[in-house]
């Protein structure tokens, strides 16, 4: 370098030359800050003048959260930030891809490094300049408005470096992919796979999975890719946004900062390497380095072709042999397509054969390792002195929530605070149902494991357990019974600071619906948890809730507690309240019962109809409809609706490890009550749904509603 | 003086340059001569530290040139289609060449503009191919490096201007020691411009010697000899490359000097002799003949 050809002048020069990369991205960057936050403040304003905030507060506060949202973690930038890094790097970069340009830069005394130097700093300037430039508009804009504040600042700054970080991993990422092509749409593909490669191969991984085992499950463990900035973001971001303070999402954050300094950094480093020994005359091919070839063809084509095949067998209804030959198709033009690309030259095809059958036999042995599961992953089950604990969920997903009665799932919480060391029985019902058909099962329900080895690894499974096996139902019971599984399965059980902040409690035995006063909330509590000492799977199994306790708490978190006729606590409580009514209801308070017979008994007849109706002729169909076949009733008289009352249980107290075989799903019985009784149905209500216990349908109502007459 | 040694450049497992030996000297015009595709653009950015060699070294006043700043402030390199800015102009160019090369003479390069009719302030993208070649040589010249290397640069160009800048070569080279490499298909472009000529072919040398060498070792005699006998004591001992006859009128192409020639001619009884000033094309024709080669099909055309 000579003294005038300074750092500085050749940066100036360098940026003249992308004055497009600067308007693009100053474009792109005004409008994800300004465009956005103009929209979201215009929203807040109009949806205030339609009243939807009561107090100047209230209004205020959506206004900071509106700035704070578009200004700070938004996940539309994870596509603006995409654009941008590629963009930006692909560009600074690009004169690699033509001879012409090669020449004179390779040519002209200006030190390699210096040059890489320039132009990488000068795509760093053109994001930060146009970052913070729209920023600054964007926080004038909202400050104009009223519409940011102290925290909102903090939010802004955290998700700035947050969004530039990840930039960087894309930037590097695109660098790298210029570097290893020779040309703009090899380097887009480049990049683009390097962006998305893992969390495409993990999301195909886990298709696999979910097609060929049976046991696959990802309510606990789902794969997730460990490099990819991309799925870190999508998969971040909206629950970063979510976080109540900025004090939290710093904290959330910090670990990606760590992560992604550290990607970019090797992204760099790779780049550079490759930067510096890339041969000029790459200029135009597709690949920089040709003993990459076989190594990028392999790469992309044993996923492609998988994916393509797993299209296959998704539209195909599950037809393996559909998918494995359009996996080994996919296999063989894929590779014949990446040699024409290689040379552009479709006479190409047919070169490199032997990296061409390695890409084919990869895919046919992945292919064959799934179907067969040679890796055993449907007969797993752990070994018990291999088990720390374990957390399951069997068929009921009753709601969690956290401190500030911020939504928390399931899966989360009992991941966290279910930790059942009683083995035996979660490790017994595993093995015995890899023993059983499902198919032949009576009452078929899923249950989610989470294994937590001694190694500090985690494995989730799937299984289906048959209720109404008498072993299932004692391993069950040893399984439900501990305090582990009830303390982890209900909030209730160790959640006491939520019933100082009860906002409504009602009770309801299905039509009655009686307010508690919320003040009672402690004590309702008290005498719930007490009862559940005594609640297991035989209880829930073979007892019918006789009420529903219904608790609400602040931003719309609520608890449904079925309540037993053992829980003799809580129905003391609620007698004491006078809020206690019989699942059973007195006639006189009845004004009608109206019985819907669905006659399910047609439904083979109607089915076969079916088939000839879609294949022949509609003449020909018996029945057509559904409805064709569902017969109502209405029933009036005292004596009528004494025979029916006893036999019926209400629909929305149906617990859900209840026998539904106990009700008889062919009927709905609707009940109307009396407008002027003083019974404390819900009167918002018009009717209430009931059901037929199975067997107890009265001969008059079978009568009344048979089909044909 | 750039020297280049055993240079050896493969593209897609083709030779492209096969060991390639051949020395230029300072303050010489070296004419790199070959068909399309003999590897000539291929030494020349090999020469300009654009490409690496497969193997083999290129050294410019005994520093190797890839990827070294201080060898290629020495150089500047004109591709066979010179590179300019998008949108640029003359003025573009010269903000980027001169603050990159140190001595880039920019009073100079205005008055060049000038001399040549070239719009400073015209955007590049519309000038004719030659005005590009032309704009790329005064910026080249202005760069005042020692060496600068011309591939194809003075195909097509009109002979007033080749003439103009073959002016301003002889000017550098007596001012400032510039040595021109200039690499062409056409021997005919190269006659008025080398001092010494390469000749490549199919990635090798076929030759390399010094113009002045090759016309003072070849003479082309036109005689009529008095008898027959004189004839053969006129030639005897004589290395006669190419002998032609027309009626009594003998020409001969020997290799000797002049005043050889004049020794040999005046023992001999001649109604008439002449030596005849050979033309580039001559030279080589008789040169690339002895080793077996047909120049016309290789240069000429």
């Amino acid at each position: 370098m000579t003294s005038r050809n300074s750092f500085w002048v050749s940066s100036v020069e360098n940026h003249r030359r992308r004055i497009w990369v600067w308007i693009m991205a100053a474009l792109v960057q005004v409008t994800s800050y300004v465009g956005i936050l103009t929209v979201y403040l215009s929203r807040i304003r109009m949806w205030n003048e339609e009243g939807d905030y009561i107090t100047a507060e209230e209004f205020r506060q959506a206004m900071y959260r509106a700035t704070q949202d578009a200004l700070g973690f938004h996940e539309d930038r994870l596509i603006t930030l995409m654009f941008l890094g590629f963009m930006i790097g692909m560009q600074g970069f690009s004169y690699l891809y033509d001879r012409k340009k090669v020449d004179l830069y390779h040519s002209v005394p200006v030190d390699k490094n210096k040059r890489f130097l320039v132009i990488y700093g000068n795509g760093i300037v053109i994001y930060l300049a146009t970052t913070l430039t729209s920023l600054l508009i964007g926080v004038i804009t909202a400050a104009v408005q009223s519409a940011v504040n102290g925290e909102g600042m903090a939010v802004i700054g955290v998700s700035f470096l947050w969004n530039f970080l990840f930039f960087l991993v894309m930037y590097h990422t695109a660098i790298l992919a210029v570097m290893l092509t020779g040309n703009r749409f090899i380097t887009l593909a480049a990049a683009g796979t390097f962006a998305l490669y893992e969390m495409v191969s993990y999301i195909l991984f886990e298709n696999m999975q979910e097609a060929f085992f049976d046991t696959k499950d990802s309510f606990y463990v789902s794969l997730k890719p460990k490099l990819s900035a991309v799925a870190d973001y999508l998969y971040h971001i909206y629950e970063i946004r979510d976080l109540e303070s900025v004090r939290e999402m710093a904290a959330s954050v910090l670990p990606f900062y760590g992560k992604w300094s550290v990607l970019m950094a090797a992204l760099l480093a790779a780049a550079w390497l490759c930067y510096r020994r890339r041969p000029s005359e790459a200029a135009g091919k597709a690949i920089a380095f040709p003993f990459l070839e076989p190594v990028v063809k392999v790469a992309v084509v044993i996923p492609a072709a998988i994916g393509l095949g797993m299209w296959v067998y998704g539209a195909g209804y599950g037809d393996t042999t559909l998918a494995f030959a359009t996996m080994i198709a996919g296999g063989v033009l894929g590779s014949a397509v990446m040699e024409v690309i290689y040379d552009f030259d479709l006479k190409s095809m047919l070169h490199h054969l032997i990296s061409s059958g390695i890409a084919v036999a990869g895919i046919g042995m992945i292919f064959f390792i799934f179907k067969e599961d040679i890796f055993g992953y449907d007969k797993y089950v752990p070994a018990k002195d291999k088990v720390e604990s374990a957390a399951l969920v069997l068929n009921e997903y009753p709601d969690f929530w956290d401190e500030n009665f911020g939504y928390v799932d399931i899966s989360e919480s009992t991941a966290a605070n279910m930790h059942i060391t009683d083995l035996e029985p979660i490790l017994r019902l595993a093995s015995k149902a890899q023993q059983e058909d499902q198919e032949k099962m009576e009452d078929a329900r899923a249950i989610h494991v989470l294994y937590r080895l001694r190694s500090g690894r985690k494995v989730g499974r799937m299984f289906f357990v048959d209720f109404d096996n008498p072993v299932n139902e004692e391993l069950l019971d040893q399984i439900i019974g501990t305090v582990e599984y009830k303390e982890g399965t209900y909030q209730i059980m160790t959640d006491q600071e939520s019933f100082d902040r009860v906002q409504a409690m009602t009770y309801s035995n299905g039509a009655a619906e009686i307010a508690l006063p919320v003040e009672d909330g402690q004590k309702i509590r008290e005498a719930y948890v007490k009862d559940m000492a005594r609640f297991d799977f035989t209880l829930a199994r073979n007892s019918r809730p006789c009420g529903e306790l219904r608790i609400r708490f602040p931003n719309w978190r609520s608890y449904n507690l079925y309540v037993y006729e053992s829980f003799e606590n809580t129905v003391a409580y609620l007698k004491e309240a006078k809020a206690y009514y019989p699942v059973t209801l007195d006639p006189a308070d009845i004004d009608s019962i109206t019985v819907t017979n669905y006659h399910n008994e047609l439904e083979g007849l109607y089915e076969n109809k079916t088939d000839v109706y879609v294949t022949r002729d509609a003449a020909a169909a018996e029945y057509t409809y559904d409805e064709d076949r569902i017969v109502s009733e209405t029933f009036y008289e005292r004596e009528e609706f004494e025979k029916i009352l006893p036999v019926i249980y209400p629909n929305n107290l149906a617990a859900t490890w209840h026998d539904y075989k106990e009700t008889d799903s062919n009927y709905d019985v609707y009940i109307t009550f009396k407008k002027d009784t003083t019974y404390p149905y819900n009167r918002s209500n018009y009717g209430f749904s009931y059901q037929f216990y199975t067997g107890a349908v009265p001969e008059f109502v079978d009568a009344a509603t048979a089909y044909g007459d | 003086m750039i020297e280049i040694h055993n240079l050896t450049k493969i593209f897609d497992k083709m030779k492209a340059v096969d060991e390639v030996s051949v020395t230029i000297r300072e303050n010489t015009v070296f004419g790199l001569i070959g068909t399309n595709g003999a590897g000539k653009s291929t030494v020349l950015r090999m020469i300009s530290g654009v490409l690496k060699p497969d193997s083999g070294t290129v050294t410019l006043d005994n520093m190797p040139v890839y990827d070294n700043v201080e060898a290629k402030k020495k150089l500047f390199f004109i591709a066979d289609e010179p590179y300019f800015f998008a949108n640029s102009n003359a003025r573009t160019m010269e903000r980027y060449y001169s603050g990159i090369y140190e001595n880039f003479n920019k009073e100079e390069f205005y008055k060049y503009l000038e001399s040549f009719n070239l719009d400073q302030n015209r955007r590049i993208g519309t000038f004719s191919k030659g005005m590009k070649k032309q704009l790329a040589l005064l910026l080249g010249i202005c760069a005042h490096t020692r060496y600068i290397l011309c591939d194809e640069t003075f195909d097509g160009l009109d002979p007033v201007m080749r003439q103009g800048i073959k002016s301003i070569f002889a000017k550098e080279m007596d001012e400032h020691g510039l040595t021109p490499v200039i690499a062409s298909h056409n021997l005919r472009e190269l006659e008025d411009i080398c001092d010494h000529v390469g000749l490549l072919h199919k990635g090798g040398v076929l030759l390399s010697k010094d113009l002045e060498d090759m016309k003072c070792n070849l003479q082309k005699v036109q005689c009529v000899f008095a008898t027959v006998e004189e004839e053969l004591k006129a030639l005897s001992g004589m290395e006669v490359l190419k002998k032609e006859q027309r009626g009594s009128l003998r020409t001969f192409t020997v290799r000797c000097t002049r005043e050889e020639v004049a020794a040999r001619f005046a023992t001999v009884d001649t109604v008439f002799y002449e030596v005849l000033p050979l033309s580039l094309e001559e030279i080589f024709i008789s040169e690339t003949e002895v080793v077996g080669y047909d120049i016309k099909k290789l240069i000429l055309g």
